[in-house]
């Protein structure tokens, strides 16, 4: 490994979408389902051109959105690391394959690309209406786990943290990438293999037949065979038991419900990630994600030249919400600045967090255009 | 030969309608500008949900530093090969900034100060291939700039389109680059001086720059 460290890594401009696929093909990814749509299609089309060129590689073009989720949630059950990518009116068509995927504990990604508005909205435009669709989406109580990014690399390194997290606490992970971050070309550095860590599901080691698919396990989270290995297993959306079998009975369906949520809960300390910048003396703080996350960091910049106190906490983890990182800078901020794409909506979980700590104020656009620096500045200065 | 220069936000809008090739541009400039000049760069796009036609246009921030915003808010040059295009973002160019634009598709410009090629022309008559137009602006542009250098420009060219195409794509290059040698203003004069509008940054008008992005 240390040869392959010492060559020269291959800088590329890339999209922050073709940086998406990337990151995804060097997570281990071998399938991919989708649909195209836009802003996201050029995360399909690298998969196109790439995955027949990788081992056992599979990529197809599905009928519809409901279609492609329910064929990366096949893959996965058969072994694969699978992924699809959308937007906004595919990700609304997923939602109940969402559902089914964390119930039946399935890994997944899901990449959704936002863009304006509601419904059909605005195509071509960037937006971040999605971010409550993507926690509480599929009906029912379920834990979920929400990534963002805000630039080209970021897409990469989230979207290889997306599949880690997927096969370590098996379970969907949601991309959210607006258009701006997704349209924007810069130079990264792609890094060689044996550069970061690739994680993958734990594979049961007991003989088949003392297999249960659901079983309580220190962690929470059981390991998982692929399908046709030898270990045969039940898959139902309907709640079930250690074997995997639908039940009613209520101890059954308050263990599974609860070791599900707990197998998250536990650790988001491991989950939470958000990016520091200034933060370490600021009585002004900005929270941003996304491309709206790059706007802020150049407005605290500013911000600091003006003599203001100004720090950025950039949520690369939007749900679990990292509220301890939050909460912490909330005791010690005069002001917090939630400046989003969207009419609040992590604001929200911001305002729930801080419960009367701190004034909180909100920057909202909604007009299909990024929330600019000057619009920030304006705010906090 | 140009010196590598250190730039601190250096922005371009490339605009005009939809065909003209201008992401492709955007692309190409921004390739060359990041992998083969070693800047950093961000190159964004706009565009509409029209399959053709439509306004177009591609942004870059090209900078010696990491850039945190990626999109343009006053520009260094502008190039606009519409005249909607001319109209829209005439304003948002910095005092000290450069406006290029096609004369034979831009009739009237908001001001004396401009300078003009016949792009679209210069690729149906010269380079006989009107597709090309886009690399004729390409080599204008690489002239203009004071830390863009031909070659490097050229080797992006050629690494990024497909080998049938490279032949009439050198030629529209050089076609543009040469034209803008012997027409246009020497670059070093261009983009000197102190720019008032980046020495008042703070005060600036707010709803300027809320009008585009």
């Amino acid at each position: 490994m240390s040869a392959m460290q010492r060559k020269k890594r291959t800088e590329a401009f890339l999209l922050g979408n073709e940086a998406v696929a990337e990151g995804a093909l060097l997570a281990g990814c071998t399938f991919f389902a989708g649909y195209p749509i836009t802003p996201s299609t050029e995360i399909m089309e690298v998969m196109a051109r790439r995955l027949p060129h990788v081992e056992n590689g599979v990529f197809l073009q599905m009928e519809d959105e409901i279609a492609s989720a329910g064929a990366i949630i096949g893959a996965s059950l058969a072994g694969r690391k699978a992924m699809t990518a959308t937007s906004g009116p595919g990700f609304s068509l997923m939602q109940e394959q969402i559902g089914y995927a964390c119930m039946t504990e399935t890994p997944l990604v899901i990449v959704n690309v936002m863009r304006g508005g509601s419904s059909t909205g605005l195509p071509t435009s960037p937006g971040q209406g999605d971010v409550q669709q993507a926690r509480w989406g599929a009906h029912g109580d379920h834990p979920i786990i929400v990534f963002s990014a805000s630039d080209v690399r970021e897409c990469l390194e989230m979207a290889i943290t997306a599949f880690n997290y997927a096969e370590k606490y098996r379970t969907p992970v949601i991309l959210l990438l607006d258009e701006i971050t997704a349209h924007t070309r810069e130079k990264i550095e792609i890094p060689r293999p044996g550069e970061f860590e690739v994680l993958s599901r734990l594979l049961p080691t007991m003989p088949p037949e003392w297999y249960k698919p659901y079983e309580e396990t220190v962690r929470g989270v059981p390991p998982m065979p692929p399908i046709g290995t030898g270990y045969r297993f039940h898959v139902t959306g309907l709640t079930h038991d250690p074997l995997g079998f639908p039940t009613s009975r209520p101890d059954e369906v308050k263990a599974v419900t609860e070791r599900m949520f707990r197998k998250i809960d536990r650790f988001f300390h491991d989950i939470q990630i958000v990016d520091h910048d200034l933060t370490e003396d600021c009585d002004t703080l900005v929270i941003a994600y996304g491309s709206v996350a790059r706007s802020a960091r150049l407005a605290v910049r500013q911000a600091r030249e003006a003599g203001v106190k100004a720090g950025l906490l950039s949520l690369k983890t939007l749900f679990p919400f990292p509220r301890p990182q939050v909460e912490k800078l909330l005791r010690t901020c005069k002001l917090v600045l939630v400046p989003e794409m969207n009419m609040g909506q992590i604001s929200r979980e911001v305002k729930r967090v801080n419960s009367g700590i701190t004034t909180i104020r909100t920057l909202n656009r909604v007009d299909g255009q990024i929330i600019t620096p000057s619009q920030i500045l304006k705010e906090i200065a | 030969m140009k010196e590598q220069i250190t730039l601190d936000r250096f922005e371009i809008r490339l605009s005009g309608l939809g065909g003209q090739g201008i992401l492709t541009l955007g692309k190409l400039l921004g390739h060359a500008l990041a992998l083969g000049h070693g800047y950093q760069v961000t190159q964004t796009q706009s565009y509409g949900p029209e399959a053709r036609g439509g306004a177009s246009r591609a942004d870059l921030v090209v900078s010696s530093h990491p850039i945190s915003y990626p999109k343009t808010e006053r520009l260094d040059l502008l190039v606009a090969l519409s005249q909607e295009a001319c109209n829209s973002y005439h304003h948002l160019l910095k005092k000290s900034g450069v406006l290029l634009v096609d004369t034979g598709l831009v009739k009237q410009t908001p001001t004396n100060v401009f300078l003009g090629l016949p792009f679209t022309d210069l690729a149906l008559t010269r380079v006989k291939v009107p597709q090309a137009m886009n690399t004729v602006v390409l080599g204008a542009v690489t002239f203009l700039m004071p830390f863009a250098k031909r070659d490097v420009m050229r080797k992006s060219l050629l690494a990024n389109l497909p080998e049938k195409i490279h032949k009439a794509n050198l030629k529209a290059f050089s076609l543009g680059y040469d034209q803008a040698r012997r027409l246009l203003t020497q670059p070093i004069a261009l983009w000197t001086g102190e720019d008032e509008d980046t020495a008042k940054r703070g005060d600036m008008n707010l709803t300027d720059i809320m009008v585009e992005d």
